[in-house]
C-alpha cells in the first residue's frame, strides 16, 4: 500500500530575478514500511523534499498524498496535527534540549501520543538505560544521537524522517545509528525517509531516490523488501 | 575594521525589537536622570537666589520683656482710655495685684501704646552687635472674610528683611491699596485695579506679589493646609496695616550677617543661631516655628526628593548596564564561531572588541540623546509641579550642564563593556570555533531540576528554562520585587492616611475650633458650643514610676456635644486618658497619674479612655481646672462650635476679634489634609507606574532573548507538533511563579518595613499609626503586576510565532 504519493510537485522560492526552483515536477510513491534514502549533492532539493513530505513546508504546485489524504492542501494547524500524530524526526545535530536530562528529552515526545512504545523497551533497544539522568552536555555525539532516536521513536510514529543522521558522527557511531534505524524499520514497521549525501548508506534502502537540480534523476530499488526483512 | 563595524551594525537592524528595547531602557534611564538632576539643580538655584535677593529672615522671634523693666516714665497715658489708665497705674503700684485675666488685658494696653515694643527694640539693639544681625519688627494680621483667611503684612520702601517679590503691577503706595497672592487672584478671578473687601473696608488691588515667608504656604502647624482659593497673603501700606482689625502676630524678623543658613530649628547645637536662641529674652512662638518651616520646607523637600532621585537613578543606570551586557553576551555566544574565524583570519582581539562596542555605542547615543532632549523638556514639567506647591519665582534653568556628565557616563559604560567583552573573548580561536557552550547548564539548574523532579513534566520544563539563566531570573524577580514594594508602599500609605484622617476626625462633629488668646471667664453659655480649657503641662509620675512627658490637659464639661470624651461625670480626681498615652505607658483604669499644673503636682485616678487625637491628651473636669488656675468660675480658651458666625471675622464683634487667636474650619482642615496626603500617594504611584514600565521593558527584552537563545528548541517543538500556545507557555511564561513569589515577598517586606518606620514615627508624632492591607488590595496589586507581565509575554509571543520550522534544519 502506498503511504506517500507526490504528483507533479514543485517548490519555488522567491520571485522575479530571485526566483529559485528547488523542486521541479516531482512524482514519486513511497510504500508503508519502506526504507527510503534520498541522495543528492548540495542544492539538489533533498531538504526541500523532506520538508514537503514531513509537513514542515507546503509545495508551490502539485499534490502530496499521505494515506489517501491530500496533505498539500492542509493549513498550518492541520499540518501540525499531522506531524504530531504520524511523524518523527532525527537531525544531524541531534537538537536535544540542553536543560532537560535524557529522560526528560524523551518525555517531551511521549507527551504527544496516546500509544507510545514502552519506555524500557526503547531504552534497552538504544542502550541508553545508564544515561537516563544525564544532561546533553555530558553525552558523546553517538550517545546524543541515540537519545534523539529514542525521542523520535518513543511516540511510535508511522514515518521517521532522518536528516543526515550520521553527518556529525564518526564511522563507528554512524554504523551503530544506521543499524538501529534498520532495526526500528524492521521491528516497528516504521517508514524511514533518510536524507543524505553519503552514497554508502544506500545499502540499507529498498528505494533510493537520486535528486539533481530539483529533479529526480533516477530511482533505484537495491534490496527487495522481502530480502531486506530476511 | 570597516567590515567588522558593518557586521556589527547589521545586527542593529537584524534584531530590531531587541535593539528598540535596549534604546528604550537607555532612554528611560537618561530621561529620569537628566530631568530630575536638571530640575533639582534649577529649583535649588532659584530658591537660593530668592533667599538672597529678598533677604529672607533666618528667624522670627518674640522678645520677652520683664515687667520690672517698665516704669511710669515709659508710658504715654494720653494714648489710653480711663479703664486702661486705672489698670496700668494699679499694676505699676503693685505688680502682683492683677488677676490672670487682668494681666492679659494689661498686655493689650501696653502693646497698643508700644511700651513693650520699645523695650523689645532696646533689648534687640544690644543683642544685634553681639550676634551680628539686623532685625525688623514685622507683625502680621489674620483677617477672616467669609470662608477666606487673609494674612496681612505691612509694606514700606525701607523694608530690608523679607522684601516682597512683585509679580505684576506695583506695591501699595496709599492706605487703600493692596497687593494680593497671584494664585488667589487667579482662582477668585480678581484682576489688577479690581476692588477687594478686607474686613469692613474696600481696597484697590494694585499688584500680585509673593511674600518670602510664605515660600511653602503653610498657615500654621495647627492649620497647615493652604488652599490657594481660600488663603490669601496681602501687603498693605504701614498705615493701612495698622488700621485693619484682625488676629495679630507680633514678632521680629532676624537676619544674621555672614551666617550660613540652617534648615533645622535647633537650640541645642553650638552654632550662632542656637546660642542666640538660648538667650533668656528670646521667645520662639508658634508663629516663629511656622515661618521657619514655610521658608526651609522647600529645601528639606528638595533634599528628600534628591535622595529618592539618587537611588532611583542609580537603580535605572544599573539596570541599563546590565541589559547592555546581557544583550552583548548573547550576541557573542551566538557569534562565537564567527569570532573564532575572525581571529584565525588575523583580526586582532582589540579590533573585534571595538566592533562589538559599536552596537552599544549606537544604542547609547540614540537612547541617551533622546533621553537628554526629553529630559530637558521634562525638567519644566517637574519645576511646574513644585511651582504649584511653592511660591517662588523661577527665572533660572539649567540646560547643558549635564553634557559633560553624559559623555563621562557614556565613556564609563563603554570602558566597562570593553572589559567585559575582553573577558568574554579571551578564549583562543580554535576553542571558540568548536565551542558547544550552548549545551552547558549551571549547577543551580541541575539542582533545581532534581528538586522539582516530582512536579508534572511541563512545570519542570518551565522551571528548567527559568533557571537556565540565573542572572535573568534574578533581574526579573528583583524588578518585580521593587515594583511590588512601591505598589504596596502606595497602598499602605494611602490606607494609613485614610485611617489616620478618619481616626482624627471620627469623633469631631463640630465645624469650628476657636482658640483664644487668653482664658475667658464664662459669662454666657451657648447650647451649640463646647467649652474647653486646654493647657500644655507635663506628667511627672505614673503609679510609682517617675516619668517626664509633655501632655495636653483639657478641662471639659459633663456634657460634650461635639467631641465625646466620656459620658460619666468627672470628679476632681478623675482623669480620662487618650489611646496614644494609654498605649505608650500601658495604663489601666484605676492607675494614678501625677501631673504638674502651674508648677504644682496634682494626683488623678484613671477613670476611662478615649480615642482620637494625634498627641498625648488627658481630660479633667473644667471647673476643677479653672479653680487650679485661680479662677472662681469656669474659664475656657478653646471652643468647639457649629455656629456659622465663625465663618467670617465680619460676623464677630471687635471685642471678640481681639480675644481670638485662631479660628479653624474643620472641613477645610480635613480637605487640606486629604489633598496633601493624596499628592504624596500620587508621587508614590507615579514611581510604581514608572517601575511597571521598566519591568515591562525588562521582561520583554529578556523574553526576546529567551526566544533567540532557544530558537532551535522552539523550532524543534514546532516540528514535533507542539502548538504555539503550548510553546509560549513553556518558554515565555517561565517567570510567573517567581513574579508571584517576588510580589508576596514584597508585600511582607514592605509590611514589616512600614510597621518599623511607623513605630518610630508613632513615638515621634505621638500618634497611633497602624498599617494593614486588605486581601482585596493585595489581590489588585498582584493583578497589576500580572497584567504587565502578560502584556510583555503577549508581545514576545509575536517573535516566538515567527520562529521558522526550518530553523532546526540549519546547521549549528
Amino acid at each position: 500500500m502506498e503511504q506517500y504519493k507526490m504528483k507533479n510537485v514543485s517548490k519555488v522560492y522567491g520571485q522575479g530575478n530571485t526566483k529559485f526552483v528547488a523542486l521541479n515536477r516531482i512524482n514519486l510513491k513511497i510504500k508503508k514500511g519502506d526504507f527510503v534514502v534520498i541522495l543528492g549533492p548540495s542544492g539538489s532539493g533533498k531538504s526541500t523534499l523532506l520538508n514537503l513530505l514531513s509537513g514542515i513546508d507546503k509545495p508551490t504546485k502539485g499534490e502530496i498524498w499521505f494515506e489517501n489524504k491530500m496533505i498539500s492542501k492542509y493549513n498550518d494547524e492541520k499540518l501540525r496535527k499531522y506531524r504530531k500524530r504520524y511523524i518523527s524526526f532525527i537531525f544531524q545535530n541531534y537538537h536535544l534540549i540542553p536543560c532537560l536530562n535524557v529522560k526528560e528529552n524523551i518525555e517531551l515526545s511521549l507527551k504527544l501520543t496516546n500509544q507510545p512504545i514502552f519506555k524500557k523497551e526503547v531504552f534497552k533497544l538504544l542502550k541508553i538505560e545508564n544515561l537516563k539522568n544525564k544532561y546533553p552536555y555530558q553525552l558523546s555525539g553517538g550517545e546524543m544521537q541515540r537519545v534523539a532516536i529514542a525521542r523520535a521513536i518513543i511516540k511510535n510514529p508511522q514515518v521517521l524522517f532522518c536528516d543526515e543522521p550520521t553527518g556529525a558522527l564518526d564511522e563507528k557511531n554512524g554504523k551503530v545509528v544506521l543499524s538501529l534505524l534498520k532495526k526500528i524499520n524492521y521491528k516497528y514497521k516504521t517508514t524511514i525517509i533518510l536524507v543524505t549525501h553519503n552514497p554508502s548508506i544506500t545499502y540499507l534502502a529498498n528505494q533510493v531516490i537520486y535528486l539533481k537540480n530539483g529533479k529526480i534523476e533516477k530511482i533505484k530499488y537495491p534490496i527487495k523488501p522481502n530480502r531486506r526483512l530476511a | 575594521m570597516f567590515i567588522l563595524l558593518l557586521n556589527s551594525l547589521r545586527s542593529f537592524f537584524k534584531k530590531i525589537l531587541q535593539t528598540i528595547g535596549l534604546i528604550v531602557i537607555i532612554f528611560i534611564a537618561c530621561l529620569v536622570y537628566v530631568a530630575l538632576t536638571l530640575s533639582f539643580n534649577s529649583l535649588e538655584k532659584n530658591y537660593n537666589s530668592y533667599l538672597i535677593n529678598q533677604n529672607v529672615e533666618d528667624l522670627y522671634v518674640d522678645v520677652k520683656v520683664d515687667s520690672n523693666q517698665i516704669s511710669i516714665k515709659d508710658i504715654d497715658f494720653s494714648l489710653v482710655d480711663t479703664a486702661g489708665k486705672d489698670l496700668i497705674i494699679r499694676w505699676l503700684n503693685n505688680k502682683n495685684s492683677l488677676t490672670y485675666n487682668e494681666l492679659e488685658e494689661l498686655e493689650i494696653y501696653l502693646n497698643k501704646i508700644k511700651v513693650i515694643q520699645n523695650k523689645q527694640n532696646t533689648i534687640l539693639k544690644n543683642m544685634a552687635s553681639t550676634y551680628n544681625f539686623i532685625y525688623e519688627y514685622q507683625p502680621s494680621k489674620v483677617v477672616k472674610n467669609s470662608d477666606k483667611d487673609i494674612v496681612c503684612f505691612s509694606y514700606e520702601d525701607s523694608l530690608s528683611i523679607n522684601k516682597p517679590y512683585l509679580l505684576k503691577g506695583h506695591l501699595p503706595k496709599s492706605s487703600n491699596e493692596i497687593t494680593i497672592s497671584s494664585s488667589f487672584a487667579k482662582k477668585n478671578k480678581i484682576k489688577i485695579n479690581d476692588s477687594y473687601r478686607l474686613g469692613d473696608k474696600m481696597y484697590k488691588v494694585v499688584g500680585y506679589a509673593y511674600n518670602p515667608v510664605y515660600i511653602y504656604p503653610m498657615i500654621s502647624f495647627t492649620n497647615p493646609f493652604f488652599d490657594s482659593a481660600k488663603n490669601n497673603v496681602v501687603y498693605l501700606t504701614n498705615e493701612g496695616f495698622f488700621k485693619i482689625d484682625g488676629i495679630t502676630n507680633n514678632g521680629y524678623a532676624i537676619k544674621f550677617k555672614n551666617y550660613k543658613r540652617k534648615y533645622i530649628l535647633n537650640s541645642d547645637s553650638n552654632d550662632l543661631m542656637a546660642s542666640f536662641l538660648k538667650d533668656k529674652n528670646i521667645i520662639l512662638s508658634n508663629e516663629s516655628s511656622a515661618r521657619f518651616e514655610r521658608i526651609v520646607n522647600f529645601k528639606n523637600k528638595i533634599d528628600t526628593d534628591k535622595q529618592i532621585k539618587k537611588y532611583f537613578s542609580y537603580l535605572l543606570l544599573g539596570i541599563t548596564i546590565f541589559i547592555i551586557l546581557i544583550v552583548l553576551k548573547k550576541r557573542i555566544d551566538e557569534e562565537k564561531q564567527t569570532i573564532g574565524l575572525l581571529k584565525i583570519l588575523g583580526f586582532s582581539k582589540f579590533s573585534i572588541i571595538l566592533s562589538y562596542l559599536f552596537y552599544p555605542f549606537i544604542c547609547l547615543l540614540l537612547g541617551g540623546s533622546l533621553g537628554f532632549i526629553f529630559g530637558h523638556m521634562l525638567q519644566f514639567l517637574i519645576i511646574n509641579l513644585y511651582k504649584s506647591n511653592f511660591n517662588i519665582p523661577f527665572n533660572y534653568f539649567y540646560h547643558f550642564s549635564l553634557i559633560k556628565k553624559g559623555v563621562m557616563f557614556l565613556i564609563f559604560i563603554l570602558v566597562f563593556t570593553f572589559l567585559v567583552l575582553f573577558l568574554l573573548l579571551r578564549k583562543k580561536s580554535l576553542v571558540l570555533l568548536k565551542d558547544k557552550g550552548y549545551l552547558k547548564i549551571n549547577i543551580l539548574n541541575r539542582f533545581t531540576n532534581k528538586l522539582f523532579s516530582k512536579l508534572p513534566f511541563y512545570r519542570r520544563f518551565k522551571l528548567s528554562i527559568a533557571f537556565r539563566s540565573v542572572i535573568k531570573l534574578i533581574m526579573v524577580s528583583l524588578i518585580f520585587f521593587l515594583t511590588s514594594l512601591l505598589i504596596i508602599f502606595g497602598m499602605g500609605i494611602s490606607s494609613l492616611f485614610k485611617k489616620t484622617i478618619d481616626s482624627i476626625y471620627k469623633d469631631m462633629t463640630f465645624k469650628y475650633l476657636v482658640i483664644f488668646n487668653y482664658n475667658v471667664e464664662q459669662n454666657d453659655f451657648y447650647k451649640n458650643t463646647d467649652y474647653l480649657l486646654s493647657l500644655e503641662e507635663s506628667i511627672k509620675k505614673i503609679g510609682n514610676k517617675k516619668v517626664k512627658e509633655k501632655v495636653y490637659i483639657v478641662g471639659i464639661d459633663e456634657k460634650q456635644n461635639y467631641f465625646k470624651v466620656t459620658d460619666e461625670k468627672l470628679t476632681e480626681n478623675d482623669i480620662v486618658i487618650n489611646d496614644n498615652l494609654k498605649k505608650r505607658y500601658g495604663l489601666k483604669i484605676g492607675d494614678i497619674v501625677n501631673i504638674s499644673i502651674t508648677n504644682k503636682i496634682y494626683s488623678f485616678k484613671v477613670k476611662g479612655f478615649t480615642k482620637g487625637s494625634d498627641d498625648y491628651y488627658v481630660y479633667v473636669d473644667r471647673y476643677f481646672l479653672s479653680k487650679v488656675l485661680g479662677y472662681k468660675n469656669k474659664v475656657y480658651n478653646e471652643i468647639y462650635s457649629i455656629d456659622k458666625k465663625y465663618q467670617s471675622m465680619n460676623n464677630l464683634s471687635r471685642e471678640e476679634v481681639t480675644k481670638i487667636n485662631t479660628i479653624l474650619n474643620l472641613n477645610d482642615l480635613k480637605q487640606g489634609l486629604q489633598k496633601q496626603m493624596a499628592s504624596y500617594v500620587s508621587i508614590i504611584y507615579f514611581l510604581a507606574f514608572l517601575s511597571l514600565i521598566i519591568a515591562l521593558v525588562i521582561v520583554l527584552t529578556i523574553s526576546f532573548s529567551i526566544v533567540d537563545e532557544n530558537k532551535v528548541s522552539i523550532s524543534l517543538l514546532k516540528v514535533m507538533g507542539y502548538s504555539d500556545k503550548k510553546i509560549s507557555y513553556l518558554f515565555l511564561n517561565v517567570y510567573f511563579p517567581f513574579i508571584v513569589i517576588s510580589y508576596f515577598l514584597g508585600v511582607k517586606v514592605m509590611e514589616v518595613l512600614l510597621k518599623y518606620i511607623l513605630s518610630i514615627l508613632a513615638d515621634d508624632l505621638k500618634m497611633d499609626l497602624v498599617v494593614s492591607f486588605s486581601s482585596f488590595q493585595i489581590f489588585i496589586g498582584l493583578l497589576f503586576l500580572l497584567f504587565i507581565y502578560n502584556i510583555s509575554i503577549w508581545l514576545a509571543k509575536k517573535s516566538l510565532v515567527k520562529v521558522s520550522l526550518t530553523e532546526i534544519l540549519k546547521e549549528r
